[in-house]
């Protein structure tokens, strides 16, 4: 009998609002078999007299023109489009297991675009320009509430604020609720937007690419990286117990095998100065996972192409695993960078476990360190455990591994 | 149905410190003092100007105190976390090396908004102009957190739950959940809020403001007051509090989560919501209605909210079973921070035996059939104590905590 983790879950549906399009778990696979970037220059809003000018955008036409979709915001319209989608896919179209269902949002910025439209209302009218409907909006739990009363979840709501892996820390919490009984499936919705004063302020700080530097362009890992190119969308999967997946028939994309999270502690804003901080939280993700390093056949990285990012994270893979460890790899070439992206890389990695499909990182001439393995070819055989690794400015680092799913009567107690 | 995980009593979680900064000032015993004299610290609003809305006043800190916090290069919310923050482990007389892996969860809304709220309005009057960004870093909540964690060393799981204003109590079921899973042994866990123009002008725009003192519970209540504070409580396994000697202030027995899913802001008639979420609480707690004495009210002071939370309450406990409170009345609605303020209150009712009473409660809803404790607190014998917040987006969040001597 395989030895197993004590605690896992299985995802049984992916929804996702890209650039790409709308779609579930083929869109997902798509997407890294095609191997294409939508990294584009910027139509929706001017950036003229900029120095950046690049990103990824979601086509208004992929947003619902329905009467209730009218009333959330873009960013709300988003949340709720991609978590129809995972829950469609996973078959729990059930009312009463969705009204137990618990839904766990992370974004970085939640919708500033409302917050901004609401005060500008001030600014120009005083009190009487004030929308009492654009207010709820400004908090950031307003996407996971406009997503609870669309699909009617009544369990436990939470949403996240986090800097560069919001993703991949609600799927760590959304574990947390599974394990701690408050229920048997929970919807993890990662999410971002882009727009006009965010996209101008984020370039007047040089935070994407090119600061200054040469071309812009997104290249994680390479010497010549100088920063992200920045992207927006949203994407849900369906986390449940396995004996709930399992005991309704739904299908099981992959598993997870273990999710941990943990804080190197570092000025806000800025990355740690040593590597090692992270090293307890791969060395749990592996240890409760019940999985050797070996094992691990493909890491998603976070790093976008900002350079200590990159060199950070690198460090700590390499110290982790020694030179042969997992090919490493990356998404954000293909689809810009945003805080709620690690969603997006847990889907892909269970595309990557269930079929070999992986992005591949052609762009890459002149890695940074040569004592790591990059994904530069297509990967074969499927690798049997893939990691998504994380890492944010302020020191929050996850660890999350994804498996294929096994019987859930293979449990060890 | 999912089942209730069943936690060792190993796992059973303990509260072993508190901090708090508040409209009384920077400490838990400044605090509790304050409440327990009824002082409703609700007045002019002097932080922005007011002119031309329905309200001016909120519960505000007291200009020296925010004085005496952090530095002025830390925004006002950080100055606020950090100092409470401080005193909580400061209280628990926890050593700095079990910060290392303890986890933080620290609820808020948008605290740090108010430098931002500068820089934009600035920018609007003179888009050419050179404006400081450095306001710009504290704008989303996870900053508070990360400069926490920055600032004692935290090393374990980090997180800013965003639940409006059941945020802090979110943070504090969440720092539970991880104890009693086992991933942690210690956290902290809290809210911060300050008072920001957005906020202010969102609740005016929704003319859920009372120009008055707010009025829980109240026959003629017209809306609620804003506040700001923070506050944080060392959350510990028990076997970990008792492996170092540590003294505990109180169990967290259990804590309940539900959504309404029906509306962004307004509650159900039926506060269906909150009653599972009660449900919920007790269920964890192994405890029945009966055995709560007092609950610390969401008592935002508007007619709907008060309303609904007063059908959940008749639902779970039966009319006239438990006394309620809303400490709101006190100190103002403080966001993000308002479910870490109250658990403390709570906690503070179950170390004295004195329970915080309704400020400005000259006359009670009839439809209200709860002795909600007006003006003057009221001594009482009690083991078991709830919490309860709701917050926008349907999100309810309830706490039981017991008197240390309970249960061990």
């Amino acid at each position: 009998m395989v030895r197993m983790p004590a605690y896992r879950a299985v995802i049984t549906g992916i929804g996702c609002v890209s650039p790409f399009g709308v779609g579930g778990y083929d869109l997902v696979a798509k997407v890294l078999k095609a191997n294409v970037s939508a990294i584009q220059p910027l139509t929706s809003f001017p950036t003229a007299g900029l120095p950046s000018c690049l990103g990824t955008e979601i086509s208004a036409a992929y947003l619902p023109e329905t009467e209730e979709g009218r009333r959330w915001s873009r960013l709300s319209q988003m949340t709720v489009l991609a978590c129809r989608q995972a829950v469609a896919e996973a078959g729990l179209c059930d009312s009463a297991a969705l009204c137990q269902a618990g839904l766990v949002v992370g974004s970085q910025f939640g919708d500033l675009r409302s917050t901004e439209a609401f005060y500008l209302g001030y600014l120009r009218k005083g009190p009487l320009g004030l929308s009492p409907l654009l207010f709820p909006s400004t908090v950031m739990n307003a996407m996971a509430g406009m997503t609870s009363i669309a699909l009617g979840l009544k369990g436990p709501m939470l949403t996240l604020n986090q800097v560069g892996v919001a993703g991949e820390l609600a799927i760590a919490r959304a574990l947390v609720l599974l394990r701690a009984g408050r229920a048997s499936a929970v919807i993890v919705c990662g999410v971002d937007e882009l727009f006009p004063r965010l996209y101008e302020t984020l370039v007047q700080l040089r935070v994407p690419s090119p600061r200054g530097c040469g071309e812009e362009v997104c290249r994680p890992f390479d010497q010549r990286h100088n920063g992200p190119i920045l992207g927006e969308g949203a994407t849900a999967v369906v986390l449940e117990l396995p004996e709930h997946a399992q005991m309704r028939g739904a299908p099981m994309l992959a598993e997870v095998r273990s999710a941990c999270w943990g804080g190197t502690p570092a000025r806000p804003g800025h990355f740690p100065m040593l590597p090692q901080g992270q090293h307890p939280v791969l060395d749990q993700a592996l240890a409760e996972a019940a999985v050797h390093p070996e094992d691990v056949g493909m890491a998603y990285l976070s790093s976008c192409g900002d350079p200590q990012h990159d060199a950070m994270e690198l460090a700590c893979i390499a110290d982790t695993f020694g030179p042969h460890g997992p090919l490493l790899t990356s998404v954000t070439h293909l689809t810009g960078e945003y805080g709620g992206l690690g969603t997006f890389r847990v889907a892909a990695a269970a595309a990557t476990v269930r079929q070999g499909i992986s992005p591949r990182l052609d762009y890459l001439r002149q890695p940074i360190r040569t004592d790591v393995r990059f994904a530069v070819q297509p990967v074969a055989p499927p690798p049997a455990v893939v990691l998504v690794h994380g890492l944010a400015p302020g020191g929050v680092h996850t660890a999350i591994l994804i498996g294929r799913p096994h019987d859930a009567s293979d449990v060890v107690q | 149905m999912h089942q209730h995980h069943v936690r060792s009593d190993e796992r059973r979680v303990v509260v072993t410190g508190l901090g708090v900064v508040s409209p009384y000032g920077h400490g838990c015993e400044v605090y509790w003092q304050g409440l327990a004299q009824g002082q409703c610290m609700i007045g002019p609003l002097t932080l922005f100007p007011t002119d031309g809305f329905r309200s001016r006043l909120a519960g505000e800190l007291p200009a020296a105190t925010v004085r005496a916090l952090g530095t002025a290069q830390q925004s006002r919310a950080t100055r606020f976390l950090l100092a409470a923050a401080q005193e909580a482990v400061k209280n628990a007389g926890l050593d700095p090396v079990a910060l290392t892996t303890a986890a933080v969860s620290i609820g808020g809304a948008g605290g740090g908004m108010l430098g931002v709220e500068d820089w934009y309005r600035a920018r609007y009057h003179q888009p050419q102009g050179s404006h400081r960004q450095v306001a710009l870093r504290s704008m989303l909540p996870t900053h508070q957190t990360d400069a926490l964690a920055f600032h004692l060393h935290i090393g374990g799981p980090r997180e800013s739950p965003i639940l409006a204003c059941s945020s802090s109590a979110a943070a504090i079921a969440t720092v539970t959940d991880l104890i009693e899973t086992g991933v942690v042994d210690v956290g902290l866990a809290g809210g911060v809020d300050t008072l920001t123009r957005l906020c202010f002008m969102g609740f005016n725009a929704l003319k859920l403001l009372d120009p008055q003192p707010c009025r829980p519970f109240a026959r003629d209540r017209r809306g609620m007051s804003l506040g700001e504070g923070a506050a944080v409580l060392i959350l510990e396994s028990w076997q970990h509090a008792v492996a170092r000697g540590a003294p505990w202030r109180a169990w967290v027995a259990g804590c309940g989560l539900s959504s309404d899913a029906l509306h962004p802001t307004a509650p159900p008639t039926d506060a269906e919501g909150a009653v599972r979420a009660m449900r919920e609480a007790l269920a964890r707690a192994h405890l029945t209605p009966a055995d709560i004495t007092y609950v610390n009210a969401h008592g935002t002071g508007t007619v709907q909210n008060d309303r609904a939370e007063a059908v959940a309450l008749t639902d779970v406990f039966g009319p006239g079973n438990v006394l309620v409170s809303s400490t709101k009345s006190l100190i103002g609605h403080t966001m993000g921070a308002a479910g870490a303020l109250e658990a403390v209150a709570t906690i503070g009712a179950l170390e004295t035996g004195l329970l915080p009473p309704t400020a400005n409660l000259w006359e009670p809803d009839p439809t209200i059939p709860f002795d909600c404790i007006p003006h003057t607190a009221r001594p009482a014998t009690l083991d078991c104590a709830m919490s309860n917040s709701f917050g926008f987006g349907g999100q309810n969040v309830s706490l039981i905590f017991l008197h240390p001597e309970v249960v061990g």
